[in-house]
């Protein structure tokens, strides 16, 4: 496997930390927050958030654009 | 778990997953199994009652471990919602979740292609509306990227560098540019409304991409498929392609985003038929400048 994480991601500015046990707590990647978390039947699923910005304060609810035609 | 074989005459595998036949076709709203799960309400795929993103194993995977891997990417928990409607903010973190899904994937062994993509509209056999993507993880290099190493060997060099030079040069099919990407219509697309979204720099993957570069990737995305929605005022049905370098040691790759839309004007479809499918030759009825204009006019129109 470490053969492998060389590849392409050697100047990555956020490196790939190593998988946290399931119910561990959040980490950071990046401006993201992941939990990691196992569904009943037993299949991973992970919850990305935008971290809360340095020092704790509340972060703004996004903003969807106007909707278009979609 | 699902079985490879090789077609013989056509040099590639073909993947056999039979339990996907039985997999959810078209739910109601209600019965939305990509919704949050609502207190008091009937579980869904996401047990959470409210989201941002999340990932999770397909149910019916294509692939799956230790041959591969198959993953659902939930941009929102708003059903009604579409990529190209996602706050600005969502969309560069969703880069940053193909970001992640790439390097973990792609570091695994049985793993050698991280393939991100998009199955858009009913017309491409879209089986659920929530918005949404999907990852498969390869256990060995498909044909696309196989056909873009050996475009690299035959322009010596990185082709998607060569071609995006080649576009800003001559201008006719330049859709948008922004700092960190350019998204064109290819001198030789294949579908009357194809576009290539590509990071300018020589980037390997996400992974290798810088932060404002993915903020850029996502803001052109975006603009493309606000554009794609304004063009026949109606939602565009389109097949977006996430290439990256295989995760193999060595492999090159430039990223970039290709998107398939199958409309060739707003009521009719392009079908592959008796030349594409049994002739390997797109036969199209537009001319890629054409479309680029038409497409160039609907990104303004939808900013």
């Amino acid at each position: 496997m470490a053969r492998k994480r060389a590849q392409n991601a050697s100047d990555a500015p956020t490196a790939a930390a190593a998988l946290p046990a399931a119910g561990a707590e959040p980490r950071r990647y990046g401006p993201l927050s992941l939990e990691r978390m196992h569904k009943e039947d037993g299949r991973t699923l992970i919850s990305f958030a935008r971290a809360a910005p340095p020092g704790g304060e509340h972060r703004p609810p996004d903003t969807p654009r106007p909707g278009g035609a979609a | 778990m699902s079985e490879l074989r090789f077609n013989e005459l056509r040099g590639e595998l073909v993947d056999y997953a039979i339990h996907r036949q039985e997999r959810t076709f078209l739910p109601t709203r209600e019965h939305c199994p990509l919704c949050p799960t609502r207190p008091g309400g009937e579980p869904t795929e996401i047990p959470l009652a409210a989201f941002e993103i999340v990932v999770f194993d397909n149910r019916f995977p294509a692939f799956e471990a230790p041959a591969g891997a198959a993953e659902v990417v939930v941009y929102t928990d708003d059903h009604d919602a579409s990529f190209a409607t996602l706050a600005p903010e969502r969309a560069e973190a969703l880069m940053w979740v193909w970001r992640e899904r790439y390097e973990e994937l792609g570091a695994r062994e049985d793993v050698e292609y991280v393939y991100v993509f998009e199955n858009r509209g009913v017309e491409v056999g879209v089986t659920l509306h929530h918005p949404h993507g999907q990852i498969y993880g390869y256990p060995f290099l498909p044909p696309v990227p196989a056909l873009e190493q050996s475009a690299d060997e035959r322009l010596g060099g990185c082709a998607p560098c060569s071609l995006l030079a080649a576009e800003l040069a001559d201008g006719a099919r330049v859709l948008l540019e922004n700092e960190g990407a350019v998204a064109y219509v290819p001198r030789a697309a294949r579908w009357a409304y194809e576009a290539h979204v590509v990071v300018r720099e020589h980037r390997p993957s996400l992974a290798a991409c810088e932060p404002a570069e993915l903020r850029d990737l996502a803001g052109a995305l975006q603009s493309l498929t606000r554009g794609y929605d304004a063009l026949f005022s109606r939602p565009f049905p389109y097949v977006m392609a996430v290439h990256q370098a295989p995760t193999t040691p060595g492999a090159g790759g430039h990223v970039h985003v290709e998107f398939y839309p199958p409309l060739r004007t707003a009521d009719k479809l392009k079908y592959l038929a008796g030349s594409e499918q049994g002739a390997g030759t797109f036969i199209s009825d537009t001319l890629p400048e054409e479309s680029a204009a038409a497409l160039r006019e609907a990104i303004a129109r939808a900013a």
